[in-house]
């Protein structure tokens, strides 16, 4: 690659200016590159072999081919890992976007007093530490004593048992989930709202346009480049959860597997069983339909488009 | 000269106990030794009784680095697989010996004890030997008798003029009668080890001696039946409350305690130390220990047991010798289990230790100085032995699962363990 | 008059919203820290959320006594402004070039640039492990550092923000001679100081809360890092009860900081975000 720029640098009728010009991208970019190929796709590309043995890690592995494949599609447990996985990225998107462009919309109105304040507070969780954090909610989330439980207990109705109930205990995710990255996602609206020009909406106010009407017609597809590009970092993040998960649950994913994510189950199969050929299969799948979720989203996004 | 003569003298010991022990170091004046264990109390008692027990080897300039390692076990597997180092004695949880199974890994890195326990062998319960055994070899010494008993509250029994159930028929039947008050007599919860600690008492089997999967075979599928009927009649009565995992050691519980809605829990000895004392200071008094209900019929044991750390031995380290020699001072003599239980509340493994007074005698005020190793004195040698296998995390795991559908009524017993099975045969084909 | 007034129940109704849609938010990190102040009983028999009657830094003096904190503390502060550092410059660097530069293969080296991001770490653990043990890194600094001084996340970040200062200035820069790096150098990194800002945060953020990675790499209680730190504690009192004061007391020092910090730069940062979301 680099010697492929140093020759066409040469036969370029222009000065070392122009030689500079070409070369210095690939210089500017080789130190990832580098880094990656050495310390991420090489153990990566292991991985991936090993996807075909059966591997304990520490004995010499032994070519099974595709039976890891075969297991992970007949596992049940896998198929209810990932169902998990992907309610956690479906609610990411789908609750976890909007709220945060609504609540976007809500820290923009020019009525807002002291917004400064508020941004920073919406925005303190994704400066917390994760394990820290996780233990707080699981006290929040206790069915007896927890906070979340505290209105029910007091108003005289049943708590609820947002750990041990296998449809709850989704729901007590997907509520970290959002309140951790709400107000991070927020701010990425909020910059995209400041860019819409106001004569639209003065525009609309005369069409006699409901504010809900502004928001469908103006606001959303106005910030439909920014929708998506938060969409994939939403994406990336939820299918790959599993601290939170590990530690809310005390590493079981339960109750009944109802928690479990696809990586939690890679952990539990790899290294808490020891099966690192198996657990790598896991991970190549997890690693090809994100990669071809996300390739799609970038597509749509247009980040493949020539630069001006 | 005295150096060769200790050199001499050791390769004679090492050949008479005919161990494949390591060559110890030529100069072996300076002696680092290492252990990596999840729990800091083994550090605080092996870090006391090692400087007791160095002052058999005058001649040696010993360190010691014991530490608490967090996720200690992915560490050391890690380690093994890259060839790092890992440390000289390791305490392997007994939940995690599996692991070690997987490829010989237990046989090929550490120590095989059974020959230099020799004698002592016999002095431990065999039940805290099989956790930690692998094709019939002992790998680790046990940190604790992890004896199961009832820790209740007597004055919620005393003020309805009930007595402690003996037997689980009395158990229910006093479990309907406080259930009518919203009462619970203990708890259980979505846990494949729980399970277990109910299956292994009521005379069941998930893995034979070879590490064979033989909950299929009748007489075990049956138990299995019987015990998560019992479990589930109990939870419709209300006599036996249901906590998902998340929240079982939690303030969830400790709060029912103080609430007297709920009595006590089925729980191993571990429980008394780690979980309610620090949690219910404020209960000192309040409770007592009794020993838990048992089957009618003949084929109960009096207790079961859940839990346990087993300490093992390096094999390739340099120091593998002087590992083991701690090891046997600290765990296998009578005198040090004692203290073990005087200074760290683990009871002994040692049938012998429960006639000492330091043990039988104790009153601890926690419980208004019932001496509570009196109870544990009359199960320690019926504690049900059990065997491990590499599917023993598959299977807790599986049932944990099926357990969770079972308690809320959405699967029978039978189809829990039929489910159970199933997948176990499944993943124990896929292993081949 | 009826619109003035339905304006004002509107305003009202915002603030409303606003404020207690904040206060939530807070909650929880008001209740950690209210709870470092306490017992671990008391953390369970007080309704948890409010502050505590008597504010006591027990747990805080046990946490500085019992364990070296200290050590975690500064081993934490080290890596993260050292990978920090590294990154800013790399990341900006390769950003500089993904945004300014037309070359051959870029779309490709760009797909694997994202594609980068999402190997789960997991998968490559035990091979990355082996690999740092091969090269002897296992307990050296440098496994904390030069596997991560170049993250795809940061350069993509930087791509976004770079992509909005005029290409002009670039041109009229190399006319009058200056070199690619000077460039870069003197005229991009100036111009884009909020998005290095973000990314500092970032980075130092990922780094300052990682956890399965120093714990395999790092062996001995006085080189470790502040969440395996936490972790030790947890385990320490075994698998099953957590002495919840002094952790609530050590995740109040993990995050109290780190919570100054963004205040701190907020502006900066806030406004450096925007512009990466802009620009495609």
């Amino acid at each position: 690659m680099f010697q492929a720029a140093v020759a066409r640098g040469r036969e370029a009728r222009e000065g070392g200016g122009f030689h500079q010009h070409r070369l210095a991208p690939y210089a500017f970019i080789s130190p990832f590159y580098l880094l990656f190929g050495f310390f991420f796709l090489a153990p990566s590309l292991i991985a991936l072999v090993l996807s075909l043995f059966r591997w304990d890690g520490i004995n010499d592995p032994r070519f099974v081919f595709a039976r890891n494949y075969g297991r992970l599609v007949s596992d049940k447990v896998f198929a209810q890992a990932a169902t998990n996985t992907a309610v956690y990225a479906i609610a990411s998107l789908f609750i976890v976007i909007p709220l945060a462009l609504v609540l976007a919309v809500l820290l923009n109105a020019k009525s807002l007093r002291f917004s400064s304040v508020w941004r920073a507070m919406y925005f303190t969780p994704i400066v917390t530490s994760t394990v820290a954090i996780t233990l707080v909610f699981q006290i929040l989330y206790d069915r007896d004593v927890g906070l979340l439980n505290a209105p029910l207990i007091y108003l005289g109705l049943e708590p609820i048992h947002w750990l041990g109930d296998r449809s709850w205990v989704k729901v007590a995710i997907i509520i970290l989930i959002t309140w951790r990255s709400t107000g991070l996602l927020s701010i990425y609206f909020l910059a995209g709202l400041q860019s819409i020009p106001e004569e639209l909406y003065e525009a609309a106010s005369i069409d006699g346009a409901s504010t809900l009407q502004k928001l469908f017609r103006i606001t959303i597809p106005m910030l439909r480049p920014i929708i998506l590009f938060v969409s994939i970092i939403v994406l990336l993040s939820s299918i790959q959860i599993f601290d939170e998960i590990q530690i809310l649950t005390n590493g079981s994913g339960g109750p009944a597997n109802a928690s479990m994510s696809v990586v939690q189950y890679l952990y539990v199969r790899g290294f808490t069983r020891l099966r690192l050929g198996f657990a790598s299969a896991v991970g190549t799948v997890l690693f090809a339909t994100v990669f071809i979720l996300s390739l799609i989203q970038l597509q749509w996004y247009g980040v493949f488009r020539k630069e001006d | 000269m005295r150096r060769v003569l200790t050199t001499f003298a050791l390769l004679a010991a090492i050949t008479l106990i005919g161990a494949a022990l390591p060559a110890t170091a030529q100069d072996a004046s300076e002696v680092t030794l290492t252990m990596w264990t999840h729990d800091g109390l083994y550090v605080q008692f092996f870090s006391a009784r090692a400087e007791e027990w160095k002052e058999r080897h005058p001649d040696v300039d010993f360190t010691f680095e014991f530490e608490v390692v967090p996720s200690v076990f992915d560490k050391v597997l890690g380690n093994l697989a890259a060839g790092e180092e890992i440390p000289d004695l390791l305490g392997i949880e007994q939940g995690s010996f599996p692991r070690f199974m997987q490829g010989g890994i237990i046989e090929s890195k550490f120590l095989d004890l059974t020959d230099l326990l020799a004698d002592d062998y016999d002095l431990i319960v065999e039940g805290r030997h099989t956790p930690y055994k692998y094709q019939g070899r002992v790998y680790g010494v046990d940190s604790s008798l992890c004896g199961v008993v009832y820790y209740y509250q007597p004055s919620i029994f005393e003020e309805r003029g009930l007595s402690v159930p003996t037997t689980w028929d009395e158990y229910l039947e006093t479990g309907a009668i406080l259930a009518e008050e919203g009462i619970a007599m203990s708890y259980i919860t979505d846990h494949g080890g729980m399970f277990m600690m109910y299956l292994l008492q009521r005379g069941g089997a998930i893995f034979d001696e070879h590490g064979e999967f033989v909950l299929p075979q009748e007489e075990n599928r049956t138990i299995a039946i019987e015990v998560l009927n019992l479990l589930k009649e109990g939870l419709d009565s209300g006599a036996i409350r249901y906590v998902p995992s998340a929240e079982v050691w939690g303030p969830a519980i400790i709060n029912a305690y103080r609430e007297e809605n709920l009595v006590g829990a089925i729980m191993p000895d571990w429980y008394s130390d780690y979980i309610l004392k620090p949690q219910a200071e404020d209960m000192s008094e309040q409770w007592r220990i009794a020993r838990m209900p048992v089957w009618d019929e003949g084929t109960s044991h009096k207790t079961s047991v859940w839990g346990g750390t087993g300490f093992a031995v390096a094999k390739e380290n340099e120091n593998a010798r002087y590992a083991w020699e701690l090891l046997q001072y600290t765990y296998v003599t009578l005198e040090n289990q004692i203290k073990r239980y005087e200074e760290i509340a683990y009871y002994p493994t040692m049938p012998a230790a429960f006639h000492d007074e330091r043990i039988v005698g104790l009153e601890d005020p926690f419980y208004a100085n019932q001496k509570t190793g009196e109870v544990f004195a009359e199960i320690v040698d019926d504690v049900p032995i059990w065997y491990q296998s590499l599917f023993r995390a598959t299977f807790e795991q599986q049932m944990a699962a099926e357990l969770a559908v079972f308690f809320d009524g959405s699967v029978t017993a039978e189809e829990a363990i039929d489910n159970v099975i199933v997948y176990l045969e499944d993943e124990i084909a896929f292993a081949e | 008059m009826d619109e003035r007034f339905g304006q004002r129940v509107g305003v009202v109704a915002l603030h409303v919203v606003v404020i207690s849609g904040a206060l939530l938010t807070v909650a929880p990190i008001a209740f950690m820290i209210f709870s470092s102040f306490n017992t671990t009983t008391e953390i369970f028999t007080l309704p948890p959320w409010l502050p505590p009657a008597e504010w006591s830094f027990k747990n805080y003096e046990t946490l500085l006594t019992k364990w070296p904190f200290p050590y975690w503390y500064i081993n934490s502060i080290i890596y993260a402004g050292v990978v920090t550092v590294f990154v800013l410059f790399f990341c900006s660097l390769a950003g500089f070039a993904f945004a300014k530069y037309n070359f051959r293969a870029k779309n490709a080296l760009f797909i694997i640039l994202i594609g980068s991001t999402m190997i789960p770490f997991q998968l490559i653990l035990i091979p990355l492990f082996i690999l740092m043990s091969r090269i002897d890194w296992i307990n050296h600094p440098a496994s904390m550092i030069i596997p991560w001084m170049a993250p795809a996340f940061g350069i993509f970040l930087m791509r976004q923000y770079i992509q909005a200062v005029p290409s002009e200035l670039m041109e009229s820069a190399r006319i009058h001679g200056a070199s690619e790096f000077r460039i870069y150098a003197r005229i991009i990194d100036p111009m884009v100081r909020t998005g290095l800002t973000t990314l500092a945060i970032l980075t130092f953020l990922g780094s300052w809360n990682s956890y399965i990675w120093p714990l395999m790499v790092l062996r001995g209680n006085r080189v470790i890092t502040l969440p395996v730190g936490i972790a030790t504690m947890r385990s320490q009192a075994t698998a099953a009860q957590v002495p919840y004061g002094e952790m609530m007391a050590a995740a109040s020092m993990v995050s109290v900081p780190v919570i100054l910090l963004f205040l701190m730069l907020q502006r900066y940062f806030i406004s450096g975000l925007t512009i990466g979301a802009v620009k495609g």
